[in-house]
């Protein structure tokens, strides 16, 4: 059909122009395109220390990506994975010295985590389905209030015993996730992400849960008309994100830091939505799509503390991955659209 | 007809072919209007009507032949250029954005007012003079949404001869209209042929044919195969031809409807008793108010009227999808009044719902047909246990109730999307009807269906009658209810007539009733 021609058009004339903006941006910042690329394909995949990075950052990503990836299948828009990591590495820190050391102590704090990630989504969750509350607007609102909760309690009732830093106490090292490979950072959280990959590929394809939020996600009448209620699907669905969110958080927080402080997951949250996007928001395809992104990243952050290339950079580069996806995905769409265009008669 | 043969045809079709993929959905297909001449495309579903309709309207291309405008080939590779060469389409299923008024959604039928200030008032002169001359009363002064359809398809009309249309092209347009409004529709027909407008009319209605057609043009499977006068033609004729039977007396049963229903030994109990109901629109306008009416086993009640006179309001409250804004409804052991007026506890008690709208509410086009079907049996031990999905089972279910109810698909994988209207249809009563339901509700069963999957949807009613099931069914066709209901009740203006029986009830009256007067309340 000539509409979706043009629509199909303009899909790849837009990423066409985002990639023109970001060769622009590397050239404003007095570098060579080429071999930024190169830089970041270089450092990145052929040095063992960018891969390692690379890997490390996708564990957090994977694990947010997925509950991303569950929300927005059922067309709940969760922006607010950041404040329910933090709720989640908050409950884990503050859980640490009460409960015993060892492995069940850290499954304890892994649970808290969790607990506390969905209740954090949760709150959101009853703003939406409760009240009727736009999902977007709570969730971002409230990834304010549990940063500035963090930077309280970094500064107060958590903060270490020397008051210098704003930051806690580690955790006794027996809570802190086990380093799976010799003489890298890499620590068990990975097993923990590649198993919420598979419980989340199994809630989505084979359970009814999967089934009501994909049916939310595509025809809210057709929810209502079969007895399922989509707030409530929207409720719970929030909560159920924030619990994977939560888990991200703990995971960190003990695979990682073994302490809570600010900033130590920036813009995650944001972040996972792109590895969930670009994923198509199907769970088995996050972990590599969170593996992309963090490729980009290790890439192109050696670049930028090396000074050939500002930071943001990353920002604007990830913001033209998206872009670039939404549009292949629109022009992919149209185009099957097209040929099976009124099959049906009648 | 003005004299065939000398004038030359105005729109032509020659030897034009399309497919998808494996599918031929025209064959050769050789097609001509003449202008002032009403030509009647019919045919049963998925016999290729609305590909023909779509390669005029400049949505699809043809593969092979071509497409004369004047006697000289066109173009109509966009629905500009299609617009451009004169001809007009009006959509069966309506292309209106409900929040904006008429005269706005006119506006944007109109690319060459361009991005800048819109000029209401020329426009309005405009669309007033159009409707002035087709003898059409329309109301464009508000949002769309809150008009009936019969009112939303006067815009939609409008809409397309608000350009210069010397074709004009109706699909369906019968499907959403009571008898009053149908002849008003006919009126411009024939008002529209009088100036020489040549008017295509996509129809399964057999009567619609010999109403207002001057030619009739059979399809099936892609292929003309008849194309005649309606004079020297009987709807046996037409039916013949769409079905493909060489048999006669088959044909005139499918038009007649064959055998006398037959009835339930004795009726049921009382399945559900409404008392003094109130049912307000979506806007909180009140539809109906003190409905009062008892529903029994082994009965089909109908509800007639204009669409829009809250047969739809009436659907969703007893499905459970929303509750009553007066009165009370006791229906299957659940209580309006109760906090259990759900649609999923409801459907547990025995209550299945074929809606109005299969499209937006009765499926979701995106997915397989398996997982449509779990949208009713989601909680069937058979096919979910535990929470999870038994994909074996669902399948084996799902085959063997398309099996049953002659649904032409490729297996339960298939998207519902790429199945025809009627055989989305089937689905939604396959689906539906599985589990002994108790209560059946139908509204509108077989809009838009060819006759013989009217047919055999009818027959499914009359079936479930006779096992002792309660089925209320919502028609705007008088034709179907005189045939099915045991009992009419109709909906006009506010009020609520009957229930009456049928054969104590002439149809003149209810005709009058659906009007809105005379008759008694009840």
């Amino acid at each position: 059909m000539s509409g979706d021609g043009a629509i199909a058009r303009q899909a790849l004339l837009a990423a066409g122009g985002i990639a023109a903006l970001v060769v622009g941006a590397i050239l404003l910042a007095g570098a060579d395109p080429v071999s930024v690329a190169i830089g970041i394909g270089e450092r990145a995949l052929f040095t063992r220390s960018g891969f390692l990075e690379a890997v490390l950052r996708s564990i957090p990503l994977t694990i947010l990506g997925l509950g991303i990836a569950l929300a927005f299948r059922a067309r709940v828009f969760n922006i607010g994975m950041d404040g329910q990591l933090i709720a989640g590495s908050v409950a884990a820190i503050a859980m640490a010295p009460l409960v015993p050391p060892g492995p069940f102590g850290l499954l304890v704090l892994l649970l808290c985590g969790i607990a506390s990630g969905a209740a954090w989504g949760g709150v959101a969750g009853v703003i939406k389905g409760r009240f009727g509350g736009n999902e977007i607007i709570a969730t971002i609102m409230l990834n304010y209030v549990a940063l500035q909760i963090l930077s309280w309690l970094v500064r107060g009732p958590m903060q270490e015993s020397m008051r210098i830093i704003p930051r806690s106490d580690p955790i006794d090292a027996s809570l802190r996730l086990p380093i799976l490979f010799e003489a890298t950072r890499i620590h068990a959280g990975l097993v923990i992400a590649l198993l919420a990959v598979v419980a989340v590929a199994v809630l989505v394809r084979r359970t009814r849960y999967g089934f009501m939020l994909d049916v939310v996600g595509a025809s809210p009448d057709a929810a209502r008309y079969a007895g399922i209620d989509p707030r409530w699907i929207a409720g719970s669905v929030l909560a159920l994100s924030g619990a994977l969110a939560g888990l991200a958080g703990a995971v960190e927080i003990t695979g990682v830091y073994g302490r809570l402080q600010e900033g130590f997951a920036p813009g995650f949250g944001i972040t996972a939505i792109a590895v969930a996007l670009v994923a198509r928001l199907n769970p088995l395809l996050v972990p590599v799509s969170a593996l992309g992104f963090s490729l980009v990243y290790a890439g192109l952050g050696t670049l930028a503390r090396n000074g050939v290339v500002p930071f943001p950079l990353v920002n604007i580069l990830e913001g033209a991955i998206i872009f670039a996806f939404l549009a292949g995905g629109v022009y992919a769409a149209h185009r099957a659209k097209r040929t099976q265009a009124e099959t049906a008669d009648g | 007809m003005s004299a065939e043969g000398s004038v030359p045809p105005l729109v032509a079709l020659q030897g034009v072919t399309k497919r998808f993929g494996p599918v031929v959905a025209s064959r050769a297909v050789d097609l001509a209007v003449r202008p002032g001449e009403v030509l009647a495309l019919a045919g049963e579903n998925g016999a290729g009507k609305s590909t023909i309709v779509n390669m005029l309207s400049g949505l699809l291309r043809p593969d092979e032949g071509s497409i004369l405008v004047d006697g000289r080939p066109v173009d109509l590779s966009s629905p500009a250029r299609s617009v451009r060469a004169g001809i007009g389409v009006v959509h069966q299923h309506f292309t209106l954005v409900p929040t904006l008024t008429g005269l706005d959604n006119i506006a944007l039928a109109m690319p060459e007012l361009g991005i800048g200030r819109l000029n209401r008032e020329g426009i309005a002169r405009a669309v007033d003079a159009a409707a002035r001359e087709l003898g059409l009363s329309v109301d464009t002064g508000v949002p769309v949404e809150r008009l009936d359809v019969a009112q939303q398809q006067r815009i939609e009309i409008v809409k397309a001869l608000i350009h210069k249309v010397r074709l004009l092209i109706l699909d369906e347009p019968t499907a959403v209209l009571g008898p009053e409004d149908k002849a008003r529709l006919f009126d411009t027909i024939r008002r529209l042929k009088a100036d020489g407008t040549a008017v295509i009319l996509i129809t399964h209605k057999l009567e619609d044919i010999f109403a207002v057609a001057d030619r009739a043009v059979v399809l099936r499977g892609g292929e003309v195969v008849a194309d005649a006068p309606t004079a020297g033609l009987t709807p046996d004729d037409v039916v013949l031809h769409m079905v493909g039977s060489g048999d006669r007396e088959q044909a005139r049963a499918i038009v007649t409807g064959e055998a006398a229903p037959r009835r339930a030994a004795s009726a049921a109990g009382l399945v559900c008793r409404l008392s003094d109901v109130t049912l307000r629109r979506g806007n909180g306008s009140v539809a109906v108010s003190g409905l009062s009416l008892d529903l029994y086993g082994g009965e089909i009640v109908a509800v007639a009227g204009v669409d829009g006179n809250g047969q739809s309001e009436l659907m969703r409250v007893l499905s459970g999808m929303e509750a009553p804004h007066g009165g009370r409804i006791e229906c299957l052991g659940r209580d309006s009044h109760g906090s259990d007026w759900t649609a999923g506890r409801l459907r547990r008690a025995g209550v299945a719902h074929v809606p109005e709208d299969r499209r937006r509410s009765g499926i979701v086009g995106d997915m397989s047909l398996a997982r449509n079907y779990l949208l009713r049996h989601g909680e069937r031990r058979a096919v979910v246990r535990h929470g999870f999905v038994r994909d074996g089972a669902l399948q084996r279910l799902v085959r063997e109730r398309l099996a049953a109810f002659d649904v032409r698909s490729r297996g339960p994988d298939e998207r519902i999307e790429r199945l025809s209207g009627g055989n989305q249809q089937k689905f939604v009563l396959a689906r539906e009807l599985d589990g002994e339901p108790r209560l059946i509700l139908a509204a509108h069963p077989s809009r838009g269906l060819d006759i013989k999957t009217i047919r055999f949807v009818h027959g499914l009613l009359e079936e479930a009658r006779l096992a002792g099931k309660a089925v209320l069914l919502v028609s705007s066709d008088l034709d179907e209810i005189l045939r099915l209901a045991d009992r009419i009740v109709v909906f006009a203006g506010g009020r609520t007539f009957g229930p009456a029986r049928r054969g104590e009830i002439a149809r003149d009256e209810i005709g009058a009733w659906i009007a809105g007067h005379a008759g008694a309340p009840a």
